[in-house]
């Protein structure tokens, strides 16, 4: 998975999880996309896809449903979703920020 | 981009702080203690001394701690505490806090000694950081101040079920960024380095500091708790 991908891989378990938490906070009201698919950076490619090319309407989401139902049976077979989390990022946590926590400042004493 | 620690807003918050109540939490061997003195090794609390409750100080001197570690009790009555401290030179580590504090009165969700600690602090130029495994060990009011950090550490999903609502949000997202951070970089930074700071949205990658030990891992080992 690329390192910029906005796909978070996590196992149905903790999916619901967060599910749950998600809707016992109202104050989250941006729509959440769950993609159940095996190469849910894939789907999303092609509806981006369609959207830069203004497919839309219903021949988009017959496009788009082939693509997701047979993710969907395979994702229940194995247990394992996807989940885009675009939504509860803040723009720079998708430029893949992270600090390193070792040792003093350099110019430290 | 990757940055020094020092730049990240957890760290100027502490660094030019003169109290707060860091909480590190996760499900236990996830590097709980070793981000402590990580963060500890950092700067982060400047020139303090640093105060281990309840370890031993035979384990300290066994141990290549640095030379401005010590260990103190935990008093009976928790005011005692600011006559074996020194608030404004002091951050005081409460490992594994909820053995430490003692168990909360039954019934409740109350630790008096530790929500006592908390008072103290405020009024207090004092530093604290706990180390626990499920915030549904601590009081509520521990989590409403202004001055409480908390870094997250991966948690397993039993124990998320068993966290309170709130903190089921944040450590769900703690856990996400942090496992796709273990993915991403896999064989590149250790797994348990990764820590979620939700009171600033950071990921940190806490390093071992130079001076650890396995052993450091395991402080109370073979010592009588009550
Ligand atoms: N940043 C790290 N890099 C490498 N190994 C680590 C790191 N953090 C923890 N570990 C390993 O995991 C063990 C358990 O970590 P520890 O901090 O004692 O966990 P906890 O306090 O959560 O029980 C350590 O002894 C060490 O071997
Ligand atoms: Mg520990």
């Amino acid at each position: 998975m690329a390192k910029d991908s906005p796909i978070t891989v996590v196992s149905s378990t903790e999916l619901r999880n967060l599910m749950t938490a998600l809707s016992a906070r109202d104050s989250i009201h941006s729509t959440q996309e769950i993609v159940l698919h095996d190469d849910a950076q894939g789907y999303l490619a092609h509806k981006y896809w369609l959207d830069i090319m203004g497919v839309s309407g219903y021949l988009r989401d017959a496009l788009l449903s082939v693509h997701a139902g047979g993710g969907l049976s395979r994702a229940m077979a194995n247990d394992d979703l996807f989940l885009r989390l675009q939504m509860l990022r803040k723009p720079e946590d998708d430029e893949d920020d992270y600090y390193v926590c070792d040792g003093p400042p350099s110019d430290a004493v | 981009m990757i940055k020094a620690v020092h730049n990240s807003e957890l760290w100027q918050r502490l660094h030019s702080a003169d109290h707060g109540v860091i909480i590190v939490v996760g499900t236990g061997q996830w590097g709980k203690t070793a981000t402590v003195h990580s963060l500890i090794d950092s700067g982060a609390f400047r020139d303090r001394n640093v105060a281990l409750v309840k370890y031993s100080q035979e384990f300290i001197e066994a141990h290549s701690y640095p030379d401005n570690y010590r260990a103190v009790p935990w008093p009976d009555d928790i005011s005692d505490i600011l006559g074996i401290l020194h608030p404004s030179r002091d951050v005081v580590v409460v490992d594994d806090s909820i053995f430490i504090a003692g168990a909360r009165d039954s019934g409740t969700r109350e630790n008096k000694g530790l929500q006592k600690l908390m008072t103290i602090i405020s009024h207090n130029e004092l530093f604290v950081i706990l180390t626990i495994q499920n915030t549904s060990m601590l009081d509520i009011s521990m989590f409403q101040s202004q001055d409480v950090y908390m870094i997250h550490k991966n948690m397993d999903v039993v124990a998320i079920e068993q966290e309170r609502d709130a903190q089921k949000i944040s450590q769900t997202i703690a856990n996400l960024y942090l496992q796709r951070k273990m993915k991403d970089y896999s064989g590149i930074v250790h797994p348990k380095a990764w820590g979620y700071c939700s009171t600033t949205r950071e990921i940190i990658a806490f390093k071992l500091p130079s001076w650890w030990q396995p052993a450091m891992s395991k402080p109370f080992k073979g010592m009588v708790m009550h």
